[in-house]
């Protein structure tokens, strides 16, 4: 599983963050950083709620 | 049947019966006098929201027909991408969750401002005296209203967003102060030029969007947009809070044993009553949803008001309950259109409530004195009497 982030979208709410600590991070600048790229499986779940809680839909998976 | 009409000030005293039934039983609910479907379940708004492209906001928000010249003045809010994501990007700058955290201290200087007073004199009106003032002062400042012509454009906004009894034509008066607004802002724009300050008139004005610098009207549209969409909703929050509150003594308790709370408590009120009801989107093609067809062009309202008491996405939906865990709220929308203003209205929310408790926590309303607004998408009170 792959994380994608349309970053002309993201607005730093940071919503993701909360969802999955391990995957999101806000910078000092409040720019979102991506920790993981390429998560394993047992964050899958943590990352879905992150893509759908997004409230800007910047956030989704791509499977590899 | 069950029948839904915002313009309806019966309706305005308690939607959420009507909404229910909605809910479970007309699911995409046509109201033809009117000419619009409605949505009121949590999935379907959601649904909704995260399609801009075949729930368009071209025609702007608002159900009652707009001309095109009411619907260039909703800014962002009456465009889609890509125009719309170009001058969001540019707005939302001293709206980032950094920005809005370093204004806390302020929020917090304001709030006591305007309860000094209160507390000095045993009681005031709530929405009047404080929860109108302090959003429309942090508006301002990031606009540069100066502080003597702050009450005339909240007395504006105010009439602009009121809808007369059972018409959903946009009253004149209504016409009216919306032009004094337009006419106001252009003249603070003219003024920027040339003697820029630093706050977002000036950002707007040197900014560009794909090469070209950002028309006058789209300029103006903004401020217009900020200094409604600004204080009218938070403003609405904070009465809305402190009316819940005050009529669920169990939760009040709470509050008052751990002000800790006041996020969720804002979190909550948002959720059970949201100061924005409802926006409206219009159908780009043809769409089945419940057996029912939207045609393209329809204008379908999403109702965030029911969305948020939908017992499919909520436990428990009609409960007022400020230690709910937090679920999916749709107060500040989704997807494109999603709330610029979101952190700084819970920051507003926050700030203003932790001090409220703090510093009046035996206050009473005035039951026969609270006065609602009536507009067909803002929810809450005009006046709130209250005593320490």
């Amino acid at each position: 599983m792959k994380v994608v982030v349309d970053f002309d979208r993201c607005e730093a709410n940071a919503l993701c963050t909360e969802e999955a600590p391990e995957v999101f991070k806000l910078d000092e600048n409040d720019f979102l950083q991506v920790l993981i790229e390429e998560p394993d499986d047992s964050l899958r779940m943590k990352v879905e709620k992150a893509v759908v809680v997004c409230p800007r839909n910047a956030i989704s998976i791509e499977e590899s | 049947m069950v029948e839904l009409n915002p313009y309806d000030w019966k309706l305005h005293e308690d939607p959420y019966p009507v909404y229910k039934r909605l809910r479970d039983e007309a699911p995409a609910y046509r109201n033809e006098e009117l000419g619009f479907w409605a949505l009121t379940r949590h999935a379907d708004v959601l649904g909704a929201l995260r399609q801009p492209e075949l729930y368009s906001s071209r025609d702007g928000v608002a159900l009652e027909p707009l001309d095109r010249a009411a619907t260039e003045v909703s800014s962002i809010l009456a465009m889609d991408p890509p125009r719309h994501d170009a001058l969001r990007s540019i707005i939302w700058r001293p709206f980032t969750p950094r920005r809005v955290r370093d204004l806390e201290a302020r929020v917090r200087e304001l709030a006591d401002r305007y309860l000094d007073p209160m507390v000095e004199q045993g009681g005031g009106d709530f929405i009047k005296d404080f929860a109108g003032r302090v959003p429309m002062d942090v508006v301002s400042e990031m606009i540069g209203i100066p502080p003597e012509d702050r009450d005339m454009v909240r007395e504006w906004a105010d009439v602009v967003v009121h809808r007369d009894e059972l018409k959903p034509e946009v009253p004149p008066a209504a016409i009216e102060a919306g032009m004094k607004l337009l006419g106001y802002f252009y003249e603070h724009v003219n003024r920027r030029r040339g003697a820029p300050k630093g706050d977002l008139s000036d950002v707007l004005i040197a900014a560009d969007v794909d090469g070209e610098p950002i028309p006058d009207m789209d300029i103006v549209a903004v401020h217009f947009l900020l200094s409604i969409a600004g204080n009218e909703t938070t403003t609405k929050l904070l009465g809305n809070a402190v009316y819940w509150l005050s009529r669920n003594p169990a939760e009040r308790k709470k509050v008052e044993a751990n002000p800790e709370l006041a996020p969720r408590w804002v979190e909550e009120t948002l959720r059970y009553d949201a100061s924005s009801q409802m926006v409206a989107r219009t159908v780009t093609r043809d769409i089945e949803l419940h057996d029912k067809t939207l045609r393209e062009g329809d204008r379908v309202a999403l109702f965030i008001g029911s969305a948020n008491r939908d017992e499919r996405a909520f436990p428990d939906a009609d409960r007022y309950d400020v230690e709910r865990e937090a679920g999916q709220t749709l107060a500040f929308g989704h997807g494109v259109h999603y709330c610029l203003g979101a952190s700084l209205a819970r920051l507003e929310g926050r700030i203003c409530l932790e001090q409220l408790i703090k510093r009046m926590p035996r206050f009473e309303l005035h039951d026969a004195k609270l006065t609602r607004m009536h507009s067909s998408n803002v929810r809450g009170f005009s006046s709130m009497p209250l005593s320490l």
